[in-house]
Parts: structure tokens; C-alpha cells; sequence
């Protein structure tokens, strides 16, 4: 969980002759994570790979044009498309590709005639052919839109008509007289129009392009029609064939990254330690037996695959943001997984907002909100984040007994200010750890704060415990006692300090020992952190304070989402009172939008805040992020089995 | 950047003025003189937070567009960035913390 997948590495020589089988073998395997075998000559790519790749880019052009959404659930057996290779990518390429190609040509056509009318719209007033706009030897012609009609003082031919917010002209003068005229048109605002060629006037050109754009729409309704009857046909092949070429292209191509030699080859590559057992038998059975693997721990440091259980593998999505963990490092994902829900849920902390959450994850209107962002690749991390996330919400907002900012069930509270939305309803009122429940927000502020920064204090411990971990790991236990068990010094040292200070402010007696003794462990906190880090170490005194501060905002950004709702139920409220159907109405409208507002911020909010409590606040303690990705060789399969 | 002079002058004259202006019609009775002190200690909240957040602002409005940026041409830099982004929140947080404490802390002991 903490750790990622321990790594093997291993070097494989083998008789060229068993390279394909081989190289088959590692795509079907997806397990080896091949580096580039630099001590011998680079290998040529097998024969077919040039086919293949065309085949691949034929059938990818069918992808993005049609923009299909992915199969579901089929699965095209693989011997299917292996054996009818040629004839299947032949027929997608005549059924979509050609089909698209098209409808493509005629789109740009109908583009093109539509502008045409669009200029001739311009001359279609003006008595003349488009002939006559051209081939003078004596004349100058000038056409083009301008501010206001020039004045014009030589002999001269001019139509015009009314055009936006000046003129559209068409002006014959002579041609000696050409550069006076194109003056007092520039000084007029003059706009040159380019006359379309052709001949005929310009209404019978516009109606003569009216009718090929009729013809060009009726065949584009024909071919688009045919294209999604095809592409409805043809998805579940079209994705499959992708998948199976462009494994058949990472093996014909294989060779490149490795080493060959006359009769032999060779290849070095990275696995998880659990499978190399595993992976060298099916590399000795696919080289009949005539093969030398060896493992070892590499040069450099292995690429980095996580190991955490499946609940937590979409937070994974979240560390990946900051890098992949380093092989050495703690992998932060499972503290991301427990922290990142718990503060959403604090921070919202509301049943109605949980719930519509929740509907719009099983509605499917959050995937299309997902795929408007472009989060598509990332949405299944994304939406399972969510649900968890909602759910602690819907804890926490049983435990702060909120509904919309309203409160859900009656208590003996009751302060007469907030609604009860279930009033018949009675809250289960409980104790607990000396709180109690239901816990409501609004008037336990300062407990509230008290709660977040002591939050904030053993996330960061955490932190700095994971740093200490790290430390260790790479430079030994007394690089990370002076690195960063010198700040977790200083860290607690300072709460010590200044605890019996705060309760002092709530009418305690000050402890004045525990001051004391705290200042004293920060003091020497602070004289490691400087012996390691050197006089600038002390500058770092002043953020640690303000990274404890920072997690108010658990309490500032839930404040902030109760506050809303409840300014926006004030005002329904208040309309609908006063104002009889129509203030319903508008109350209504008040409710539906403030809360819609409400929502979109209450999921941004508290996953942004969130986030970043465990990025700066955290992570910075003890995070580098700097490990390769784990990316094995081959295709992973979902479209064909 | 560049920031409207003349805005900024008016708005501190009508925060003066607004303290100001709530001074001379005190120091009658004891009563004012609290009711007064509650006053300016609410204008005092708005204004820890209300400046903080404008610090705020204007510093973050000028790291996102670096930040997205950077994150259109290498992705791996959006956790990075959004650390850059966080930085300059530490003033509206410490006037949230500030402005929080003048209302439940400070208010309730008068």
C-alpha cells in the first residue's frame, strides 16, 4: 500500500531465430516494461510492419472522423480479425473511411457555394452581368462597400445600394482618371469586393448554386445516413481491428529496442518481482528452451507501478498529478484515499448536496459533464472519487443535521431561525468524544477551527513522518533525523507552546510549564533544522505556521457553502411569503438556481481545497514525485479477446 | 498589470470615511460606545478578509495564466502548478482566521 510494486530486472539473450515467437510471447504477457538495449546494434523492424501501419492508419482515420464512442462490454475474438485482416480493413476503409472522405468533400463544397452566394448577394441589386464588371481597356472599376457615397467630380457610372451601415458600390470611371477616384474612395472608408467570376447575372448564378446545394444536401443526408448505419456496424470491428494492429505494430517493431547480433538477440527490460517466475518460463517455452535469462537490480532506478488495493486505485489519478512516486518513496495514494473524502465530506458536509451528487453520478449526467471537460480518459477515477466523496458527505451532513442549509430534522435545539425541513422527524441526539451531536456549524465556529487546525496538525506529521521514512530510506536515519525529525520538533514544540496560550483565551489558567517546555523543543527543533539546513532553515519557520493556519480553510469553505444556502433559502423564503404565486415562482426560480450554484461550487470547492491540503500542505514535507512510469510492453486488451 | 488609480484612492477614502463616520456620534453612553465598538469590529472582519482576498487575487491572477500555461504544455506540471497557485491564499486565509476570531472570539467577550 505505502510501497510501490517491488521491481525485477532482467536480460534475455536468445537465438534470432526465436525472436517473433518471443516477441509475441512479451505482448501477450503485458507484463515486461522493455528498455532500449544499447551494447549492440539496434534490430530491423520484422517485415509486415510496414503493412500493418498503414493498416493502422487507416483504421485510426476512421476513429477520429466518425468520433465514436467506444463498445461496451463486446469483445471481437482476435482469430476473427486475424485471419480476415485485409478484407475487414478493406471494407472499413470503403464502408466509413471513403464514405467520410465524402462527406467531408461535399461539406467544404456546400461551404464554398454558400459563401459564393453570399458575395453575389452583394451585386444582385445592381443591373449588370458579372461580365460586365470586367474587361475594359478604357475603364476603371471599382467595387467594394464604403462609409458614405464619395463625391465624384469626373465623368463617371456609379450604382449603389444601402449595405450595413454605409454603401455598396459598383463605380465605372475612366481609366486616367482612376487614381483621383481610388482617393476619394479611400477617404470615404473603401473596401474593395472581389466580383466572382462566371457569367450570367447574379441572380441566376445564386439560383444556379441554390440548386447545387439542394443536390449537395440530398446526397449528404443519403451518405450520412449510410455513415451512421455504418459506423453503428462497424464499431465494435473498428475498435477491435485498432487494438489488435496496434499490438501486431508494437511487436512487428519490437526489434528496434532491441540488441541484435548475427545469430542472436537480446533485450533488457523491468517486471514486478511477484511475476518474473512467471514471465521466464513463458519466455523459455515460446524460445524452446533456447534461451539465458538473468534478473538483477539494473543501473538505473526501475520504472514505478503502484500496489495498492482496488479501493484505492482511483486516488491514484491524484498522485499521478504530482508524479509518480519515486521506487524508494512512501507512495502517498492510501493517505490521499482516506483524506481527500473525509475533508470533501467536512468541508460540504450537506445530505441534499450528497445526494444530488450522487444522482448525478447514476443519472449519467455527470459523464457528460465529465466528457464536456475532457476529463474522458480520467473519468472512471474521477466519478468513483466522487461517490466516495459523496458519501462522507452524506455523513457528515447527517452529523451537522444540514439539508440544503436548512436543517433535516427537528432537534431540541431548535433556534426558531432555520427551517426544519422534516419536523416530525426527531434527530437521534448523541454524544460523542464530548460533542454534541447534531454538531451545527454555523454556531460552534471557534470549536470548528480549533477542530481543523488540529486536523492540520497530524496531516502534517503524517507528512513529515513519511519525509522521515524517506529520508531514512535513501541517506540513513540521521540524514532524516536532522532533515525532517527536526521540524517534527519544532512542529509540536510550537503546538505545546502555544495550546495553553489559546485556551488562555477562553478563560483557562495559562500552564505556563508546557509553555516552556514547548519552546524548549522547538528551540532545539529549530537548531537541528539549521545545523542541516543552514541559517535559511529559520525562514521556513514562518510557512510551517501558516501551513497549520491553512487548514481553516476545512472550516471557512464549509461556512462559506451553508452561508450560500441559507442567504439563498432566506430570500426564497422571504419572496414566497410576501408575494403569492408569483413569489413562488420566483422563489422557486431563487431556490433552483442559488442551489444549482451552490452545487457546482460545493464540488469544486472542496476537491480544489482539498487537493491541495495534501499537495502543499503535505506532500511538500516529504514528496518528490520523480519515478518513470510503469508502462509494459504490449497492448492491454478490451475491445478483442 | 494595470490597476485603476483612481479606484483604489476611493475606495480607501470610503473606508476612512466610513470609520470615520461612525466615531463622532459616540462617546455619549456606555451603551453607544459598545454598540459602536461591535460596529467597527464587524467593518474590522470585512476588511481582514475583503483585503486578504484582494492581495490574493490580484497575486493569483497574474501565477494562473503562467500556471495554465505550463500545463498546457506539459501536463505533469498541473500538481505543480496548483501548488504555485495556493501560495499567495495564505493571505485571505490568515485574514479568514483573523476576521473569524473578531466575530466569535473578540464579540462575544464584550
Amino acid at each position: 500500500m505505502l510501497r510501490t510494486k517491488p521491481m525485477v530486472h532482467m536480460t534475455v539473450v536468445a537465438p534470432k531465430k526465436v525472436m517473433k515467437p518471443v516477441v509475441e510471447e512479451l505482448e501477450r504477457l503485458h507484463l515486461v516494461h522493455l528498455e532500449d538495449f544499447k551494447d549492440l546494434p539496434m534490430g530491423e523492424p520484422f517485415e509486415e510492419a510496414g503493412t500493418l501501419s498503414d493498416h493502422l492508419v487507416k483504421v485510426r482515420t476512421s476513429m477520429k472522423g466518425l468520433k465514436l464512442t467506444p463498445p461496451e462490454g463486446t469483445k471481437v475474438p482476435e482469430d476473427e480479425i486475424e485471419k480476415d485482416l485485409d478484407s475487414i480493413v478493406k471494407e472499413i476503409e470503403v464502408r466509413v473511411v471513403k464514405v467520410h472522405e465524402e462527406v467531408t468533400r461535399l461539406e467544404a463544397q456546400r461551404r464554398e457555394y454558400l459563401k459564393k452566394i453570399d458575395e453575389l448577394r452583394c451585386l444582385e441589386h445592381f443591373p449588370l452581368s458579372l461580365e460586365d464588371y470586367r474587361g475594359y481597356r478604357t475603364l476603371s472599376v471599382f467595387v467594394g462597400s464604403v462609409e458614405h457615397i464619395p463625391r465624384i467630380d469626373v465623368r463617371h457610372e456609379m450604382f449603389y445600394e444601402k449595405y450595413g451601415r454605409g454603401y455598396f458600390l459598383a463605380l465605372f470611371v475612366e481609366k486616367e482618371n482612376s487614381d483621383e477616384v481610388a482617393e476619394a474612395l479611400v477617404k470615404a472608408g473603401f473596401r474593395e469586393f472581389k466580383v466572382p467570376e462566371g457569367s450570367g447575372t447574379p441572380s441566376e448564378m445564386i439560383r444556379s448554386y441554390s440548386g447545387q446545394i439542394e443536390e449537395i444536401d440530398k446526397r449528404l443526408k443519403d451518405l450520412q445516413a449510410e455513415l451512421e448505419k455504418n459506423s453503428r456496424r462497424y464499431r465494435d470491428v473498428i475498435f477491435a481491428a485498432e487494438e489488435y494492429l496496434t499490438a501486431r505494430v508494437e511487436v512487428a517493431e519490437a526489434p528496434l529496442r532491441f540488441g541484435v547480433s548475427r545469430h542472436a538477440f537480446a533485450f533488457r527490460g523491468w517486471m514486478p518481482k511477484e511475476r518474473a517466475d512467471y514471465v521466464k518460463e513463458r519466455i523459455m517455452k515460446a524460445a524452446r528452451g533456447m534461451a539465458y535469462i538473468e534478473f538483477g537490480d539494473g543501473d538505473e532506478p526501475p520504472p514505478v507501478a503502484y500496489d495498492n488495493p482496488k479501493v484505492f486505485r482511483a486516488f491514484q489519478l491524484f498522485t499521478d498529478l504530482m508524479g509518480r512516486p519515486d521506487p524508494r518513496e512512501v507512495d502517498p495514494t492510501m493517505v490521499l484515499a482516506l483524506g481527500l473524502p473525509v475533508f470533501f465530506g467536512f468541508m460540504l458536509g450537506d445530505i441534499g448536496y450528497g445526494l444530488v451528487i450522487l444522482a448525478m453520478l447514476y443519472s449519467g449526467l455527470m459523464d457528460r459533464i465529465l466528457d464536456y471537460l475532457g476529463f474522458t480518459g480520467s473519468k472512471p477515477s474521477i466519478k468513483k472519487v466522487l461517490k466516495i466523496s459523496s458519501y462522507t458527505t452524506l455523513i457528515f451532513g447527517f452529523l451537522f443535521n444540514e439539508f440544503f442549509g436548512f436543517e433535516l430534522f427537528a432537534t431540541s435545539h431548535a433556534s426558531g431561525e432555520i427551517v426544519v425541513v422534516l419536523p416530525g422527524v426527531h434527530y437521534p441526539e448523541f454524544e460523542l468524544f464530548g460533542t454534541h451531536f447534531p454538531y451545527l456549524r454555523l454556531e460552534n465556529v471557534m470549536p470548528s477551527i480549533a477542530l481543523s487546525l488540529w486536523i492540520g496538525i497530524f496531516h502534517m506529521t503524517l507528512g513529515y513522518v513519511f519525509g522521515f521514512v524517506n529520508v531514512q530510506r535513501t541517506h540513513g536515519v540521521k540524514h532524516a533525523v536532522l532533515e525532517k525529525g527536526s521540524w517534527l520538533m519544532v512542529l509540536w514544540g510550537g503546538v505545546i507552546m502555544l495550546y495553553p496560550v489559546t485556551r488562555s483565551w477562553f478563560g483557562h489558567e495559562m500552564n505556563m510549564a508546557m509553555v516552556w517546555t514547548g519552546l524548549a523543543i522547538l528551540i532545539a527543533g529549530m537548531l537541528i533544522a539549521v545545523k542541516a539546513e543552514g541559517a535559511a532553515g529559520i525562514l521556513h519557520l514562518p510557512s510551517l505556521f501558516s501551513n497549520v493556519v491553512s487548514y481553516a480553510r476545512l472550516v471557512s469553505v464549509g461556512l462559506a457553502s451553508v452561508g450560500l444556502a441559507f442567504a439563498f433559502n432566506a430570500m426564497a423564503l422571504d419572496m414566497a411569503e410576501g408575494g403569492g404565486a408569483l413569489g413562488y415562482l420566483i422563489a422557486g426560480l431563487v431556490l433552483a438556481a442559488g442551489h444549482t450554484l451552490n452545487t457546482v461550487l460545493g464540488i469544486m470547492e472542496p476537491t480544489i481545497q482539498g487537493l491541495r491540503l495534501h499537495y502543499v500542505e503535505q506532500f511538500m514535507k516529504f514528496y518528490d514525485g520523480m519515478g518513470r512510469y510503469y508502462i509494459p510492453f504490449g497492448v492491454e486488451r478490451r475491445y478483442t479477446a | 498589470m494595470r490597476y485603476s488609480k483612481r479606484g483604489l484612492v476611493l475606495l480607501g477614502a470610503l473606508t476612512v470615511l466610513l470609520l470615520i463616520g461612525s466615531i463622532p456620534a459616540a462617546a455619549q453612553s456606555g451603551e453607544e460606545d459598545k454598540a459602536i465598538g461591535i460596529g467597527l469590529l464587524a467593518v474590522g472582519a470585512g476588511l481582514a478578509v475583503g483585503l486578504g482576498a484582494v492581495g490574493t487575487g490580484i497575486a493569483q491572477s497574474q501565477i494562473g495564466p503562467a500556471v495554465l500555461a505550463a500545463t498546457a504544455e506539459d501536463p505533469k506540471m498541473f500538481g505543480k502548478g496548483l501548488m504555485v497557485i495556493a501560495i499567495p491564499e495564505t493571505a485571505v486565509i490568515f485574514g479568514m482566521v483573523i476576521s473569524l476570531m473578531l466575530m466569535f472570539l473578540t464579540l462575544s467577550q464584550i
